[in-house]
């Protein structure tokens, strides 16, 4: 591997660990507030969560501003902890232009638009165990249309569950922040996550697909902190296009 | 003619009752896509509607245009305006009268607006289906077997029209791609009203639930062709009973006599 490559793969991965830890510092100090907020002798009793609209907008607002491609930001409870203000405490950016907007989903199981996340994958697979978790690539179609990754950490008050804080990232806006980094390697390269969904690329016939893997031509490095890895092939002359699947 | 929502916007799935519409289609349009969820339940007895403002901004025609359609949907008793504090339109749910309003709406589509509505659905449905055999992975597939056999467990109109477009717009989205998906949405949204009102013996919830089954596990078995082509085999024998019923109706808004 040339010096060049070398170089294009350490500052790839930097970048990428660069915007996932402030993304999960942010899902980390949303965590904290409801956090304290529950267990705070006088709010705690009333089994309510507190409003979490200025800390959130706020943190979501310093990440846009540096330029990170979270997309959304909250806390949603557990649909069996209910209480009063129980809808989703999540604010996402505008299409157009720089608002933040809270997102409203259908809670009637009756209705087209009800949005089960009891189903949802960020929902499914957070349940297990303490650590952040992040879903493959999927269309949002219940919530904001968008095609997104949701990083989600369940929250748990002495055992039993609260609900879950979470972000979610523009697949196409976190593609952006890596383009730079990821031209400068030979091409397929490819950031994908544990089954093979590419994150970001710089061939335009794997982008939106999965990456198969070549094991004996390929070379992997992990991204840190996250179940994602970056694939550069190993032979640069005698690579062999694959085909995307 | 049947409506062509504009594509502009993004619009969700919360709000597909209010799609924009393009400037040339009249309220005539809006009164039909109104009743149509109404009759469906999908807009909820006592659901009340958003002002006129709103709401014609929403469909971006004038509000002239919208208390237009607003005063057909009161005059076949679907919505109910009041006046003063906490006043508004509101739905009122037609009860056994569902029927025949979805029975008047589809006479009133012209019989090759929807041959046209079933060979863009049949490229849309099938396509996605393709697209998501090859890409899909992991709980998506569980999760999209499930929801293909949800419209076997409906007794209610509005929930197999609900469980029918679920499935299809997961499958859109399972291909990964927010247009496909939208584009799914609203087609689905034109042709799954009309499709669960022929109540045809050849399309009952379990010939659809086993329909959705094999698109869903030719998805699962990462068969792009398979899928591709069950799914147009389910779009089209569904939308073709369709049209024949269409076809025993008398009259053509497209024919002038």
């Amino acid at each position: 591997m040339s010096a060049s490559e070398r170089d294009a793969v350490r500052s790839l991965l930097k970048e990428v660990a660069t915007h996932t830890s402030r993304i999960s510092a942010a899902i980390d100090q949303v965590h904290e507030t409801v956090l304290e907020a529950v267990s705070s002798p006088t709010v705690g009793s009333t089994g309510q969560f507190p409003d979490l609209q200025e800390s959130v907008c706020t943190t979501l607002d310093t990440l846009v501003m540096e330029g990170s491609p979270i997309y959304g930001l909250g806390f949603i409870a557990d649909p069996v902890h209910t209480s009063s203000n129980s809808d989703p405490q999540w604010w996402y950016r505008e299409q157009n232009g720089r608002g933040l907007r809270r997102l409203v989903v259908g809670t009637d199981p009756g209705r087209l638009d009800f949005y089960d996340y009891s189903e949802t994958p960020w929902y499914l697979t957070t349940l297990n165990d303490d650590s952040l978790h992040v879903t493959s690539p999927y269309v949002d179609y219940c919530g904001t249309n968008s095609y997104i990754v949701t990083m989600s950490r369940r929250m748990q008050v002495q055992g039993s569950l609260l609900g879950i804080c979470g972000a979610d990232i523009v697949v196409g806006e976190l593609q952006a922040c890596l383009q730079t980094h990821i031209l400068a390697l030979p091409r397929p390269s490819s950031v994908v996550d544990d089954d093979g969904a590419v994150i970001a690329t710089n061939s335009a016939e794997f982008l939106g697909a999965n990456r198969p893997l070549d094991l004996l031509r390929e070379r992997e490095y992990p991204v840190p902190g996250l179940p994602w890895r970056l694939i550069v092939p190993s032979v640069r002359k005698a690579s062999r296009s694959k085909t995307a699947t | 003619m049947l409506e062509h929502p504009a594509q502009s916007g993004n619009p969700r799935l919360g709000h597909l009752a209010f799609v924009p519409l393009d400037d040339a289609v009249k309220g005539n349009v809006i009164a039909r896509r109104l009743t149509e969820r109404i009759a469906l339940g999908l807009l909820a007895d006592g659901t009340q509607l958003p002002s006129e403002a709103d709401l014609a901004a929403q469909f971006s025609v004038s509000t002239v245009t919208l208390r237009e359609a607003l005063a057909e949907l009161r005059s076949l008793g679907l919505v109910e305006t009041r006046r003063g504090r906490g006043g508004g339109s509101f739905v009122k749910a037609p009860g056994d009268n569902a029927t025949g309003l979805l029975t008047r709406e589809l006479s009133e589509l012209s019989i090759d607006g929807l041959r046209d509505l079933r060979d863009v659905k049949c490229v849309v449905s099938g396509g996605a289906a393709a697209l998501a055999a090859a890409r899909a992975r992991g709980i998506a597939l569980p999760r999209l077997r499930a929801l293909a056999l949800k419209v076997q467990d409906q007794t209610t109109s509005a929930g197999l029209v609900r469980a029918d477009c679920r499935f299809h717009i997961e499958v859109a989205a399972a291909a990964r791609s927010e247009r496909l998906t939208q584009a799914e949405m609203l087609l689905q949204l034109e042709a799954a009203p009309l499709l669960w009102l022929a109540k045809s013996p050849a399309l009952t919830p379990e010939r659809a639930a086993s329909e959705h089954l094999a698109i869903s596990d030719a998805i699962a078995s990462g068969d792009p062709e398979l899928a591709r082509s069950t799914a147009e085999a389910h779009v089209l024998s569904a939308m073709n009973h369709v049209i024949e019923l269409r076809m025993s109706m008398e009259g053509d808004p497209n024919v002038r006599v």
